[in-house]
């Protein structure tokens, strides 16, 4: 069976910029301090279990769950609590805790072991790292039957290289972690890299040793680590419009979820990432920081261009270059799904009229058709955008990059998206 | 202040203008050997549409927009279009005619670039057929083959190919259109299914209707011959008045070759292509409907089943 899904973009090396990003290694970085939010995406409240003035170890827990099934939050440097008072972050301003590095890098001990390994896990505070940040036990803890794990290394947003590396210079852990999710479902792991990424995919099949966890190489095509695009191009199965993954018997988790798995059962909470930093015309590093690192310590080292430069052609985004999110207040902190701190110089162009080529047609990983449910949009027709299913956009935003119009049609699309989701709520026919 | 910039951060190089750019240069080769072959009369003929397009075209957005500024190209596409599928004796008070017609009354009339119904080059030069045919008199027709025997002409497939039959000043070399064809293909402006299925859906119409007894069509003559090759390629890969649709192009064009190919052998006007094109384009938005992909996720055979457990 070929591996594809439909539509998709390849970009080539002069726009991604992989040929760079991928080659460099991973370093450490020391932050003067973290902030550490207590929230975490469709998880419950977090209450932090700390005083100001209170010195921590790293590895020690901050924040502690309401619910049993909550994620615990932990520190990854040693120091004294600062501030907890609300902060801004990516998402709003919710009450963060402040703690000031004293760069001694002090060990906790290892957390106890739980007494289930969703509980573990839980308490290490994994949440998928892929991006939407879902609570890793509780997709992993589904009553439908699981046939194939896929660990997603694809990473198909252009520049971003971190999971990259990370199968590159440590394939064990991705390895263990893939096994001891796909373990917990009874079903097997493969895991999935596009075929850019030869040395990760070397490492990787080195480390395999059971028949449980295989590696699968997927010809290089955004958005490939789309969670349904994945599950297409190695399955065949397509999700059902309004069902989840677990309705094929499928589980996606990134890579360096797994790798935060296998970390959590050897007793270490979530407290570092992998992130890459750089532009396109800067020169890429990969940078492993601790949760909660401010965003401007990271851009004062790595991003030096002058402040008039970047704020007139230049702007800083936090993701990728085509699913990022705009940089608006330097002050916030990196968090357990920041992939990557990307320079980029966005074209500013006017829209122009749809002149019916059909690229947003060909290259749309939903079937779907952006120029009209751009222009159903534009003009509030709600119905129209129901009949032609804009509920299934992903937002991967392939539309507006092929568009030569230069038309905003991801941002419409995305709108179209929730007004019908809103509208249809509950039933899909 | 301008508004702030929205992911993607990046977007592809190329625009409408590019495209358009890359059109007028596949059409340079038809346009040198037009010149070459016709001489003055060709220029002015060329001349005369770019202008006239151009002014109805900003004469047109003013009016409807309110803004006075140069085109987006497409327009000066017209006008190429217009001017290649012409005769080179064509008067130019005629030429002027059709190219107010093709921008004003086909174009801006439906709404501007993206919005017209039918190709305004095709649909321009139909206008002449049928309102001033006696314009387009001397066009002494390559299609005159049609009634000839594959005998008489035989000898004539090279000079077709290179061109040097009597016909519209950009229609009559093969090789250059195929030249020009090459280009628009590597570029990505067209995509395969366009020529390749109006390619197919001709020659086998051509080939199982086209002699005396079925299954003898002369495919060669009647492919080299007429402006079929030249709409192949630049007329019926207009983005607009196309299917959106992958496969809905690729029926598009094929319908458009048999259409083609129906016309010449059987129709009043010895040229087919042109009425074949402006059926076609009224098929459209139905090829479109009925070739609309099925979106992810809404397979019967995945599913359904399982979606309201």
């Amino acid at each position: 069976m070929m591996a594809h899904f439909h539509g998709g973009l390849s970009f080539g090396e002069r726009i991604d910029g992989k040929h760079k990003s991928h080659l460099a290694p991973i370093q450490d970085f020391e932050p003067s301090c973290v902030i550490l939010p207590m929230e975490s995406p469709f998880s419950g409240s977090i209450h932090p279990i700390v005083s100001v003035g209170q010195r921590v170890l790293a590895g020690q827990a901050i924040g502690r769950p309401e619910s049993p099934d909550g994620i615990w939050i932990h520190t990854g440097v040693s120091g004294t609590v600062r501030e907890i008072a609300p902060y801004p972050t990516a998402t709003g301003t919710p009450v963060c805790v402040t703690i000031e590095n004293d760069g001694q890098n002090e060990q906790a001990p290892p957390l106890e072991v739980g007494s289930t390994m969703f509980d573990t896990i839980n308490r290490a505070g994994v949440i998928g790292m892929g991006g939407a940040g879902f609570p890793t036990a509780r997709k992993y803890q589904t009553d439908a039957a699981i046939h194939t794990v896929l660990i997603n290394g694809c990473e198909c947003e252009p520049y971003l290289a971190c999971d990259c590396r990370l199968m590159w210079q440590y394939p064990e852990r991705v390895i263990a972690g893939a096994s001891q999710l796909a373990k917990s479902v009874g079903a097997t792991a493969i895991v999935c890299v596009e075929d850019n990424k030869t040395d990760a995919v070397k490492r990787l099949k080195q480390e395999t040793h059971d028949g449980n966890v295989t590696v699968r190489v997927l010809p290089t095509r955004y958005p490939q680590g789309g969670e349904r695009q994945l599950i297409e191009a190695v399955t065949g199965y397509q999700v059902p419009r309004g069902g989840l993954p677990a309705d094929v018997g499928v589980l996606v988790s990134n890579v360096a979820t797994a790798a935060a798995v296998a970390d959590a059962m050897l007793g270490k909470p979530v407290t570092h990432r992998l992130i890459t930093v750089g532009g396109v015309e800067l020169e890429p590093v990969n940078l492993r920081v601790p949760i909660g690192t401010p965003v401007h310590e990271l851009i004062n080292r790595y991003l030096p261009l002058p402040e008039t430069v970047r704020d007139d052609a230049q702007v800083t985004v936090l993701g990728g270059p085509m699913t990022g999110l705009l940089l608006t207040d330097r002050r916030i902190p990196v968090t357990k799904t920041t992939q990557g701190l990307v320079v980029v110089s966005p074209t500013t162009r006017d829209e122009t009229p749809c002149i019916r080529c059909g690229g947003c047609v060909r290259v749309c990983p939903a079937s779907l058709m952006p120029f009209a449910i751009d222009d159903a949009e534009r003009h509030g027709q709600i119905d129209r955008c129901v009949t032609l299913k804009a509920d299934q956009c992903i937002a991967c935003r392939c539309c507006s990059y092929i568009c030569p119009a230069k038309r905003d049609l991801a941002i419409h699309t995305m709108a179209a998206r929730f007004a019908v989701q809103r509208h249809v709520k509950g039933d899909h026919r | 202040m301008t508004a702030q910039p929205n992911a993607p951060y990046i977007r592809a190089f190329h625009t409408t203008e590019s495209v358009m750019r890359t059109v007028c240069l596949a059409a340079v080769p038809l346009i040198i050997s037009a010149i070459w072959r016709f001489g003055i009369e060709a220029v002015w003929v060329l001349l005369t549409a770019t202008v006239t397009c151009s002014v109805t075209d900003m004469v047109c957005r003013a009016l409807r927009v309110g803004e006075f500024r140069l085109g987006d190209g497409s327009e000066i596409v017209t006008a190429i279009l217009l001017a290649l599928s012409l005769p080179s004796h064509m008067p130019l008070w005629a030429v002027a005619l059709s190219g107010v017609f093709a921008i004003g009354v086909v174009k801006e009339w439906f709404g501007g670039i993206g919005r017209n119904l039918f190709n305004p080059a095709m649909a321009a030069r139909a206008f002449l057929t049928v309102v001033f045919p006696a314009t387009l008199r001397d066009y002494t027709l390559p299609d005159a083959v049609t009634t000839a025997t594959p005998l008489e002409i035989g000898g004539d497939r090279l000079s077709m190919l290179f061109g040097q039959e009597n016909g519209s000043i950009g229609e009559t070399s093969a090789l250059l259109i195929l030249f020009g064809g090459a280009i628009l293909l590597t570029s990505g402006v067209v995509k395969w299914r366009v020529p390749v299925c109006g390619f197919v859906g001709f020659i086998l119409t051509v080939w199982v209707f086209g002699g005396d007894i079925p299954f003898t069509g002369a495919v060669i003559e009647q492919l080299l011959s007429g402006g079929f090759l030249f709409a192949l390629f630049f007329m019926i890969t207009d983005y607009t008045t196309k299917p959106v649709t992958p496969w809905g192009e690729g029926i598009y064009a094929a319908l458009f070759g048999i259409l083609t190919a129906i016309l010449r052998l059987y129709g009043r006007y010895p040229e087919g292509a042109c009425f074949a094109i402006l059926t076609v384009n009224v098929l459209t938005p139905l090829i479109e409907y009925i070739t609309t992909p099925r979106v992810y996720g809404t397979r019967k055979r995945y599913g359904e089943r399982r979606m309201r457990s």
